[in-house]
């Protein structure tokens, strides 16, 4: 417990650190790669709580997927190492602080009040087999009509996007 | 996982028989375009519509009495499949489905047989085409039979990417690569809020599947009400874009006008067809216990798209823009039927009388409107886009049956007697009566009466002008086919309407149980 404990306090503040590192640099493509960063922190935590289904998802969607698309925006929109400067910058940083205030009180203050999940909630998981085992027994079973339609419409996406994209005739 | 059992699952494909095949089919007709040489991609076409056809009778084996073998399904009662884990169904078969399935095959057929020349004028005759057209049309299919949230959504989606790829198919048009990208941003963003209000129903019932949601509602266990009013409203918003009402329409002249003619016909016909579906599905099995609270909301929409689709139809100048504003107008008339089942207290005459018309309306439209739309392939040739009104001028001297056709579907949307469409708006107008919604049918005659000036000025364009020095090229036999279907149709159904109210009857399902 006090390990784990001591895991998440380190993986939170690399999470934090790197959060800080995005908003704060100048260069787009920096930001981008400290997003990764974070991106990975979470998926961590998540592993550290027995969510590894979640944890996997995070790295193959937000640090594969999301980031990717991420990049090529950054690439095809802005010439990296330019932003905007200047007074509303400032606005804006005020702005974010206060908001950030904010939702840190909402969110502190259901914690508290909600009080802590009851200890052993993880322990419920892993004597069923563990998260992954529950998520998969549910999606090649119960759902198993529906992940095999979701095949049909990758593949309807997947001819859609080369018939428009493909060079004219 | 308790609750699953594989054998269940094997028994319950045998009513996923057509879906099966429309996904076979699809692949065969990729495979077919990527094989044949460019001159011959005009039979992956043929292809498409002879499996469409076995598509048709596969589905009707179900219906009692279709001389086919297989489990049949009796009228009013349902199969259902692919249980979850509280043994509710995911996946139903009944009358309902059935129907639907076989409006929106028609609907697939007409647009194939369309644009069969229409891509050869266009150049851009690919064998993609088809087999989008056929994936939209599977889509369409598990949306019908749906019963809970990730089936109805999947199914939607599926339809919808392929509609969206068919509408920007045109890719040397401006117009087309334009209207693709609108639907397509608008059509994303609703699929947004669509899931959102999905995901709050489920947070406030704790069941995605509709029987779920409807046994937590009536027993009162629904968590907190706002979220669950909220999480309605939420998918009614995504599904009014869908079906294009009032004020969730900006999309429809843009992707109507721009999209190629036969798919424009497509999406106006058989994808709002899906549309309403998925809203009576989720309305009338999931939310049944909400029915006083929407039934308000569905009349404004009903109200506001009617006037407001008629009046701009008004100001149009390009036909296909119009039909499409005509579009939104009958989205409204349409919904009379809903509102009549919400507003019937559980009157189970009401109810039926309101189901009734809705499907039958739908088929109504379906063949009027794919033939007005077949008007307007006709006269694209060459360089003249035949999508104005003064395109028309002179119809009736140049193609004296297709004007008297385009006359005939014309009359039909407005509802005037021994068309089909008269048939149609008796239905919906009565059903909105009955269920004392009088001052909507009063605001629905009126609408009528504007539609009447609007569509009378193609007719005038077509009659009352001497047609220009041309040599008309004989029509192909195709698109003459699917004119000649949606006439006979048309005019039968306005005539000895028996028959097609018997078909749209077999669509009733217990409402409200």
């Amino acid at each position: 417990m006090e390990a784990q404990f001591l895991m998440f306090l380190a993986l939170a503040a690399v999470a934090l650190a790197a959060s800080v590192m995005v908003i704060t640099r100048r260069n787009l493509v920096h930001s981008a790669l400290y997003l990764i960063v974070t991106f990975f922190a979470v998926a961590a935590i998540y592993v550290l709580l027995h969510a590894e289904f979640l944890g996997v998802v995070q790295l193959l969607v937000y640090a594969g997927g999301i980031m990717v698309l991420f990049l090529f925006v950054i690439l095809l929109v802005e010439r990296p190492g330019t932003g905007p400067a200047g007074k509303p910058m400032r606005w804006h940083a005020a702005a974010s602080g206060v908001l950030t205030l904010l939702v840190a009180a909402i969110l502190g203050a259901h914690f508290l009040r909600s009080g802590m999940a009851p200890p052993g909630g993880t322990a419920v998981l892993g004597a069923s087999g563990g998260n992954l085992e529950t998520v998969s027994l549910a999606l090649f079973r119960n759902y198993l009509l529906p992940f095999e339609v979701v095949s049909v419409l990758l593949l309807v996406a997947l001819v859609g996007a080369i018939v428009l994209a493909r060079p004219r005739a | 996982m308790q609750g699953f059992d594989a054998s269940v699952f094997l028994r319950s494909l045998v009513w996923l028989k057509p879906e099966l095949f429309l996904a076979l089919l699809g692949f065969v007709l990729l495979g077919l375009s990527a094989a044949l040489p460019e001159g011959k991609r005009r039979y992956v076409g043929l292809v498409a519509l002879i499996g469409l056809a076995i598509a048709a009778v596969v589905v009707s084996s179900y219906a009692p009495g279709f001389p086919l073998g297989g489990p049949k399904i009796a009228p009013g009662t349902a199969q259902g499949g692919f249980p979850d884990g509280a043994g509710h169904p995911g996946f139903l078969a009944d009358g309902f489905a059935i129907v639907l399935k076989l409006v929106f095959l028609l609907g697939a057929a007409l647009c194939v047989l369309m644009a069969v020349r229409f891509l050869d004028v266009e150049k851009a005759q690919r064998g993609e085409f088809y087999a989008m057209v056929v994936f939209a049309v599977l889509g369409m299919s598990i949306l019908a039979s749906g019963n809970d949230f990730v089936t109805l959504y999947l199914g939607l989606e599926t339809m919808a990417l392929a509609v969206y790829t068919l509408v920007g198919f045109l890719r040397a048009s401006r117009r087309s690569t334009e209207a693709a990208l609108k639907y397509f941003l608008l059509g994303a963003f609703a699929s947004g809020i669509l899931l959102y209000g999905m995901s709050l129903v489920y947070g406030a019932t704790g069941s995605y599947n509709l029987e779920g949601i409807a046994a937590a509602i009536a027993s009162g266990t629904a968590g907190p009400r706002p979220l669950l009013h909220v999480g309605a409203v939420l998918v009614l918003v995504g599904m009014a874009f869908k079906i294009a009402a009032v004020p969730f329409h900006m999309w429809a002249p843009d992707a109507y006008e721009g999209a190629p003619t036969p798919v424009t016909g497509f999406i106006s016909t058989a994808a709002k067809a899906a549309g309403f579906a998925m809203l009576l599905r989720i309305f009338f099995r999931g939310f049944w216990g909400l029915a006083a609270d929407w039934t308000l909301l569905l009349a404004v929409l009903s109200a506001a798209s009617m006037t407001f689709g008629n009046v701009v139809a008004v100001l149009q100048d390009n036909v296909k823009r119009m039909l499409a504003y005509s579009s939104i107008g009958h989205a409204g008339y349409m919904l009379l039927g809903l509102i009549a089942v919400g507003s019937s207290g559980g009157d189970p005459l009401t109810q039926r009388y309101g189901m009734t018309a809705v499907v039958l309306y739908l088929l109504v439209y379906t063949f009027a409107n794919m033939g007005a739309f077949g008007t307007i392939v006709l006269l694209r040739r060459g360089s003249v886009p035949g999508d104005r009104v003064e395109d028309f001028r002179g119809l009736a001297g140049t193609y004296p049956v297709a004007a008297a056709a385009m006359t005939v579907f014309l009359l039909s949307l407005a509802g005037i007697p021994s068309t089909a469409g008269f048939i149609g708006k008796w239905w919906l107008f009565g059903a909105a009566i009955k269920a004392d919604q009088a001052w909507l049918a009063v605001v629905a005659v009126l609408n009528s009466a504007i539609s009447l000036y609007y569509y009378a000025r193609i007719v005038a364009a077509m009659y009352m002008t001497a047609p220009e020095e041309t040599r008309p090229e004989p029509a192909p036999a195709g698109l003459r086919a699917a004119l000649a279907i949606s006439l006979v149709f048309t005019v039968w159904i306005g005539i000895y309407p028996q028959p097609f109210i018997r078909f749209a009857q077999y669509a009733l399902w217990p409402i409200g149980r």
